[in-house]
């Protein structure tokens, strides 16, 4: 493989070329295809950790780190660049929600002071999902997140919540009953 | 009958479950509220600030470098437990170098010990039944031989010697007998009832005054499929015990 990523050189690619492409460009050396994916890929990526942690500051720092693991290049591209991304945020958010106690001092980067803001569900009923979403189970609330709001496959979000693939559709159909019972508590 | 499928997007349901959406109505009315209240997820708004590569260097520069560490040298934890081994071994060797087998010793007791060796205590009978009797005002053991009154029911016991999938077939109606579910009934070394708490009982039938039953303690489960080749199917890794149960002929 390592071959084939060598032949991917900066001037092959573009901020429009395909996921795969910017990947193997970014992991044989060229920084501004990471730079494309991350245009890409982070409201996406920051709006999953946001549900999932639900503390901002938390959520910001998982977002964080996960574009910084993903920068050091330590890794292989197994499957897709959004796979892997999503991979990274659904653990050290389940790990985050583990650890209450984390350090969840963060400073203030780029001048923009972290934690004055909020997820964005202006509309009532949105709001009223949002509460119900909320109190699921940190689990319950990656599996339907990804697979409706994201819409990886059930096959892709089995591997990132890390469940046999022929359990997903009951993981999916068991979340979404949490979900519905959570909105008769929300009014 | 829980389904699920239902609810999820259009491109994952399969033929069959298109099908039956097709054919049941009040099934695709519930599956289409189950999948719009998924799909409302993504309608929901992103979150009001987006975070930029600077931050992320920020970050990193504070927290980082997140470099993965390298498994080099990981063939160093393999010398320990190889010297460890290579200790073990030769010390092993040491110890036992006097030492002698001893079946291999002549002698006189030397046949007497191969004779003795292979016999283990209880196997040629590792599967037996035993008989009771039941009626109304209670239950008698049965001597072995004995017959039933043709009133009473036949309660067996299976003791069995060893381990093993346990199953009870009556020869007469070639069929299996216990256990009643699929599910294989494993047992360690002892006695059973059959029916447990509450005894199966098997009264006399009205076209014979004895019935057959076998036991077979197996390796590993085995189905009958024919019942013409009951013996031969269960004899290659089965040990077998079998009892005729017989009845006065008034009843």
């Amino acid at each position: 493989m390592g071959n084939a990523l060598r032949m991917v050189g900066i001037e092959k690619v573009t901020e429009e070329s395909s996921d795969l492409l910017l990947a193997e460009s970014f992991l044989a050396g060229n920084d501004v295809a990471f730079n494309w994916l991350f245009d890409r890929y982070i409201e996406q990526a920051t709006s999953f950790a946001w549900r999932l942690c639900v503390d901002p500051v938390v959520a910001d720092r998982v977002v964080m780190e996960a574009f910084a693991r993903l920068r050091c290049r330590g890794w292989k591209l197994h499957g897709s660049f959004r796979l892997h991304l999503f991979s990274v945020c659904h653990n050290l958010s389940v790990a985050a929600n583990k650890a209450p106690s984390i350090e969840v001092e963060a400073p203030a980067f780029g001048g923009a002071s972290i934690g004055a803001h909020s997820l964005g569900g202006e509309n009532v009923e949105q709001a009223r999902i949002e509460r119900a979403l909320a109190k699921l189970p940190v689990q319950a609330r990656s599996v339907l997140l990804l697979y409706y709001a994201h819409g990886l496959s059930p096959k892709e979000v089995a591997r990132i919540v890390d469940v046999r693939p022929h359990q997903i559709l009951s993981q999916i159909a068991g979340s979404r009953h949490l979900l519905r019972n959570g909105l008769k508590g929300e009014i | 009958l829980y389904r699920d499928w239902i609810g999820i997007r259009p491109e994952d349901l399969s033929e069959a479950n298109r099908g039956e959406l097709e054919h049941d109505h009040s099934l695709a009315a519930v599956h289409r509220a189950e999948l719009n209240l998924g799909l409302q997820l993504k309608g929901l708004p992103p979150t009001s600030r987006i975070l930029t590569l600077r931050d992320v260097y920020e970050y990193e520069a504070a927290y980082g470098p997140f470099v993965q560490e390298s498994r080099r040298g990981l063939w160093l934890y393999a010398v320990p437990v190889l010297i460890v081994s290579l200790v073990g071994i030769t010390l092993l060797t040491l110890s036992n170098s006097g030492s002698r087998n001893p079946l291999s010793e002549g002698g006189f007791l030397s046949d007497e010990i191969a004779i003795r060796t292979p016999t283990m205590v209880g196997y040629p009978d590792a599967v037996s039944i035993s008989i009771g009797a039941h009626q109304a005002s209670g239950a008698r053991a049965l001597p072995q031989g004995a017959t039933l009154r043709g009133f009473e029911s036949a309660i067996l016991t299976i003791h069995v010697a060893g381990t093993g999938f346990l199953s009870l077939y009556d020869l007469d109606e070639s069929s299996l007998v216990y256990p009643v579910t699929p599910e294989p009934w494993f047992v360690l070394e002892g006695s059973w009832q059959i029916g447990e708490d509450s005894p199966l009982l098997f009264p006399r039938s009205d076209f014979s005054s004895s019935r057959g039953f076998l036991a077979a303690l197996c390796e590993e489960p085995v189905v009958v499929i024919d019942y013409s080749l009951l013996r031969e199917t269960l004899n290659e890794k089965c040990k077998i015990g079998e009892v005729n149960v017989r009845w006065e002929s008034a009843r």
